[in-house]
């Protein structure tokens, strides 16, 4: 089984959460890669280089500068070449309104950022896991916030 | 095929002829050789003759001498010889009759020599023993002459045979050269045969053989062609099952899209009865400012009535002051009550003047205060969302902090000194402190900036929800909760869960630490009129007696609290006991006021201390 690892993109302006971030994926030993951006425009900008392998799975800050989280989502789901990718959005908010704001625009899970390392760990876990089944539609409103 | 059954007919043709002409052949051959041994045999024959004339002729001769040296020496051994020649004279005398049976003319030569021995043999054969004759040389000659009689007779039969034999040995050296010669035909005819048979056979075998190895060849291409086919089947069996499985999603997924364009359209169309729930209100607004421009002018069409009363009244006391003039009893007493009327009415007078202005300086306070609450509602609406923003943002570095202190514990806790353990352990739950603040904030500011979307919602349906989420503390604390006559209501169920969720924590939270809590969730219809008493006095809708209310109360068994503070436990950051003891960020309640608000209703506590305490909440049923 000499598989190439499965790399994962976050998107977060936050320096801190995407340090822990990478850590706690490190930490799972999934064989997984992690591909960090600092805002929108930048994420945008790889994804869209032609040599740029489609992510297994993209987490997605909402607040970030210059674009931010939901117009990536947008961006991507209108795009014919990025549409699958499966996208968890990331975010400190836990506000009915972004939730539902997502889920319409095509989020295929939400994890609000816990304030706990082991918890990270835990989410973390189980989203790469389970990534595929939220691939496929019709995922169900129910299990689109990652409750830990 | 056709080509296969003509040749099969010239195969059988070549063979009969064949085989017809091999058994002629050999039967040809069989009577050669048969020939051929009765001609060596006929040889023989005419052999066995010559060679018996041969020892005939001997025989005689061998007698004739041993009779005359008999006669010369007297000697009777050599009688006794003659007797034997004699015998085998006679032997083969018989042989030749024997043998001469088949031949007349020979039969007939015998015949003659016979009668010649016998002749010649009649001296030889009277001679006996012991008288011995005396030579007699006429006789002797006579005796020659009988002899070479018989000598020529045998001569001339041995002529006959040889004769015979010339001609049978002619025939045997033509027969002997001819049957070998046919015996080599058929051996080659034969052997051909067999070679023309074996080739034959050898490519009919071989044809065979590769007509079964073809159809072999094309029976496992068949079974080759049937398995893929069955392949071939089972995939697109299994094709068209994922087809129907991926149709069925598709038209789930198609079910979903509807439902969520449906939604859409709800939306949609709930934003345009907002917008127009707006325009009407400020159409309201407008109507009430009219509407205050008409009071006024009432106002003042009232005080013009009033002061015509006053005229009215004047023209009434000159008419009683006429009565009294009639009436003598109480005339002095109706001067006097008509002065002090009089007066009063002067008083009414300034009093009218004194309400218009009055009434005038209201107009200009209302279209101040008007002024002022616009204002606010704009300082307010600014508040609250920098209210939303500033804790939403306060969040991120607090749960750095909370992040990297649990990375702490998990990792490098150990290299802490105890002390360094208490302290760090304090100050991750002075984080956790200030995130459930921050969280309650969030919530109490959420509760006046979320749109307010009223939904038909089951109330039993929100308890249970609350009632699985809380279970862990339910389980622990041996809580039990009864909820009787549960309503569907109009409400924002967003909002209305996190009511019940506080209510239902909060009784779990301030619960006598000997008895298990028991929480019991109640409701029924009212009518306005029948409120009137039990709501303070500044409920807004106080004055709605037709309307219909939901009541919902929530008891509990708990600690309760002191009557005093009922009304302050409602208000934000308020707690009525040491962290210490009990949590908490004093929001809770607050924003239940709050969401109850939202709703158009009031709420209010009822308690004693240890004696649990009661809310009673209401707002306009549907």
């Amino acid at each position: 089984m000499n598989t190439p690892p499965l790399t994962i993109v976050i998107a977060d302006d936050d320096e801190d959460d995407r340090q822990l971030f990478s850590e706690a994926l490190d930490e799972l030993k999934l064989k997984t890669s992690v591909y960090t951006v600092k805002d929108g425009v930048e994420l945008m900008d790889y994804l869209s280089k032609e040599e740029t392998p489609m992510p297994y799975l993209l987490f997605l800050d909402l607040n970030m500068p210059r674009k931010n989280g939901l117009q990536c989502l947008k961006e991507i789901r209108q795009s014919e070449r990025l549409k699958e990718i499966v996208v968890t959005i990331y975010s400190t908010s836990s506000s009915e309104k972004d939730i539902e704001e997502t889920f319409q625009s095509g989020a295929n899970g939400y994890l609000k950022k816990p304030n706990n390392f082991g918890m990270l760990k835990k989410a973390l876990h189980k989203i790469v896991m389970y990534a595929h089944v939220y691939r496929d539609p019709p995922f169900n409103k129910a299990n689109f916030l990652f409750k830990v | 095929m056709k080509k296969n059954r003509h040749s099969l007919l010239e195969v059988r043709l070549i063979y009969v002829i064949t085989t017809i002409f091999l058994v002629g052949l050999s039967i040809y051959l069989f009577f050669q050789i048969k020939n051929l041994i009765d001609i060596s045999n006929w040889v023989n024959h005419t052999n066995q003759v010559n060679q018996s004339l041969q020892k005939l002729s001997s025989s005689l001769l061998e007698a004739e001498s041993e009779h005359r040296g008999y006669l010369l020496s007297g000697e009777a051994v050599m009688l006794e010889k003659r007797d034997l020649a004699l015998n085998s004279l006679k032997v083969e005398q018989h042989l030749l009759d024997s043998l001469l049976k088949d031949n007349p003319e020979q039969i007939q030569n015998l015949k003659k020599l016979n009668l010649a021995i016998v002749e010649g043999l009649v001296n030889i054969k009277n001679t006996s023993a012991g008288k011995v004759p005396e030579y007699d040389k006429v006789g002797s000659i006579e005796e020659a002459k009988k002899i070479a009689y018989v000598k020529h007779h045998i001569e001339v039969m041995r002529k006959a045979e040889n004769q015979l034999l010339t001609l049978r040995t002619k025939d045997y050296t033509q027969l002997s050269f001819k049957t070998p010669f046919f015996l080599t035909v058929l051996s080659v005819c034969a052997l051909l045969m067999l070679l023309v048979s074996y080739f034959r056979i050898n490519t009919e075998l071989h044809n065979t053989q590769n007509l079964q190895h073809e159809l072999l060849f094309e029976n496992v291409e068949k079974g080759k062609r049937a398995a893929e086919l069955v392949i071939a089947n089972i995939e697109l069996i299994y094709e068209n099952k994922e087809k129907e499985k991926r149709a069925a999603e598709l038209v789930i997924a198609n079910n979903e899209l509807v439902f969520q364009n449906g939604e859409k359209e709800k939306r949609a169309a709930e934003l345009i009865i907002a917008n127009k729930e707006l325009v009407f209100e400020n159409e309201d607004k407008e109507k009430r400012a009219a509407e205050l421009v008409i009071a006024n002018v009432e106002l003042l069409f009232q005080n013009g009535e009033k002061e015509k009363r006053a005229a009215e009244l004047v023209i009434a006391n000159k008419e009683l002051f006429f009565q009294n003039g009639e009436k003598e009893k109480r005339a002095a007493e109706l001067v006097i009550a008509n002065k002090e009327l009089f007066f009063q009415n002067g008083e009414k007078e300034k009093r009218a003047a004194e309400l218009v202005i009055a009434n005038k300086e209201l107009f200009f306070q209302n279209g101040e205060k008007e002024k002022r609450a616009s204002e606010l509602i704009v300082a307010n609406k600014e508040l609250e969302s920098l209210n939303y923003i500033s804790s939403h943002d306060l969040q991120e570095p607090l749960r750095s902090i909370q992040m990297f202190a649990s990375r702490i514990v998990g990792k490098d806790y150990e290299n802490l000194t105890d002390n360094g353990k208490s302290y760090f352990k304090k100050m991750q739950n002075a984080a956790v402190r200030m995130q459930t603040l921050l969280d309650d904030l969030l919530n109490y500011s959420r509760t006046n900036n979320e749109v307010r979307k009223f939904k038909r919602t089951n109330l039993n349906t929100i308890v249970d929800e609350i009632i699985a989420d809380l279970k862990e503390t339910i389980d622990e604390k041996q809580a039990t909760i009864e909820t009787i006559d549960l309503p569907v209501v109009d409400i924002i169920p967003f909002q209305f869960r996190q009511l019940i969720h506080n209510l239902i924590s909060n009784a779990l939270k301030f619960s006598n630490s000997d008895t298990p809590p028991h929480i019991q969730i109640k409701s029924n219809v009212v009518q306005g009129d029948e409120l009137e008493s039990e709501l303070p006095s500044d409920w807004p809708e106080k004055g709605l007696r037709e309307a219909k209310y939901c009541h919902i109360v929530v008891s509990d068994n708990g600690i309760g609290f002191e009557p005093e503070y009922s009304e302050k436990i409602f208000e934000v950051f308020q707690r009525l006991h040491g962290r210490e003891k009990y949590k908490g960020t004093g929001m809770g309640l607050a924003i239940v006021k709050k969401i109850v608000e939202n709703h158009n209703g009031v709420i209010t506590a009822t308690s004693e201390l240890n004696k649990g305490a009661k809310f009673d909440i209401y707002f306009p049923f549907n």
